[in-house]
């Protein structure tokens, strides 16, 4: 059989594999589902476990740059992450700039809380708590994420896969800055940070695994 | 001049949207032409960037499955080009990395040894080794079909794929296996 051959061989069977598909909605949709989909949550959290000061909060400029940084960044990473579904689905390279400048942005405002070293076990819980929590607060659309990268077509498995925990945990990271009532810096840190920074490692390997297999 | 050569790029760009989208409706027939027209374009792209040209019939053919898998991503409101080109860029990437990983394994030696391993004739591979060394994805579309016997609508239902193709795996691993086993063509 020559390379012609095969070739023909591979196109007659594509054709007559050929099924009609529904076709994916664009990224710029995703996001706006997504992100709809976000702000229920976020009604749903203030109307029932915002904390005490949070009105007040909302008045200091740095506290709302924090919280603006942190919901910018998370909505162009989830932007990413939908269009590293779809090949050839550019993105501006300065939508990667500005998501990381917003986190670098809020990172040095958590930087500046006061830190205060308590190292009991009632912290330790308080903390766990809060590490469950981000996890809960992102899972749904962590995982909402990822099964709509699971059904588009992306190559770079990883980083799509890192770009949606990315996305989630820090929409995640913003609610509980208006439901947890501890403002030191290593809390934030420690216990919503590092989940953060988890979700992302564990979402790539996810997406190493799962996300390609669109092509098997 | 130049300016026709830009409009007819722009007329034929605009109908292999407009092919593709009709391929995605289930026109096998748009499907057929927009195949044999992207697989031209797509030779002379993957001829400058596999460095093995024995290889790129191979790798045309992966990007023909990987766009057909793909092909509910396409927006039709878009020119097929960018996305089409993509894929192939990026097949071509996984091509070369798993080039360069098998080279990993392969042992480069400066000089023959004098005597080899064994003073008898080198036995062709069997079919248990020669399977063993091909994509799982393939050795099991193998397996299911031949060893197995069961009907390729079984196998592909087995294997989570379509009928088609569960076909262009085993055909592939029938390819393979002829290579390896000094089958002729």
């Amino acid at each position: 059989m020559t390379a012609d051959s095969h070739l023909a061989e591979t196109k007659r069977q594509l054709v007559d594999d050929l099924r009609p598909v529904r076709r994916l909605w664009s990224p710029g949709a995703r996001t706006a589902l997504w992100v709809a989909l976000e702000a229920v949550m976020l009604l749903y959290l203030l109307a029932t476990r915002a904390r005490g000061d949070v009105g007040a909060l909302l008045a200091m400029p740095g506290f709302v740059l924090e919280l603006a940084a942190v919901v910018t960044a998370s909505v162009l990473l989830a932007r990413l992450a939908f269009a590293a579904g779809v090949p050839g689905h550019d993105v501006h390279p300065g939508i990667r700039g500005i998501a990381f400048a917003c986190v670098a942005l809020a990172a040095t405002h958590v930087l500046t809380r006061p830190f205060r070293t308590d190292l009991s076990l009632a912290a330790f819980a308080n903390g766990a708590h809060c590490a469950v929590q981000a996890g809960v607060l992102a899972f749904v659309p962590w995982l909402v994420i990822l099964v709509a990268l699971r059904r588009a077509a992306p190559f770079r498995g990883a980083l799509a896969g890192a770009l949606g925990a990315g996305a989630a945990f820090l929409m995640a990271f913003a609610f509980q800055r208006l439901t947890c009532p501890v403002d030191d810096m290593l809390h934030l840190l420690a216990w919503h940070g590092l989940p953060v920074v988890a979700a992302v490692l564990v979402s790539a390997l996810i997406g190493v695994w799962w996300l390609p297999r669109w092509r098997s | 001049m130049r300016d026709a050569r830009t409009k007819e790029a722009a007329e034929r760009s605009r109908q292999r949207s407009v092919l593709m989208a009709r391929a995605q409706s289930g026109d096998q027939d748009a499907y057929r032409v927009l195949l044999d027209d992207v697989a031209q374009a797509l030779r002379g792209f993957l001829r400058r960037r596999v460095a093995d040209t024995s290889e790129v019939e191979d790798v045309l053919q992966d990007v023909l499955m990987a766009m057909h898998r793909a092909r509910h991503t396409f927006d039709p409101m878009r020119p097929l080009e960018p996305w089409l080109f993509a894929i192939a860029r990026n097949v071509t990437i996984d091509h070369a990395r798993r080039r360069a990983s098998r080279g990993r394994w392969e042992l480069q030696v400066d000089e023959l040894p004098d005597q080899a391993g064994s003073i008898e004739e080198p036995a062709a591979p069997r079919l248990d080794e020669a399977l063993a060394k091909l994509p799982a994805s393939q050795r099991e579309a193998f397996e299911m079909l031949k060893l197995e016997g069961l009907t390729v609508e079984a196998a592909a239902e087995r294997a989570g794929t379509t009928a088609g193709a569960l076909k262009v795996r085993a055909h592939r691993a029938y390819k393979a296996l002829r290579a390896m086993l000094g089958g002729g063509e």
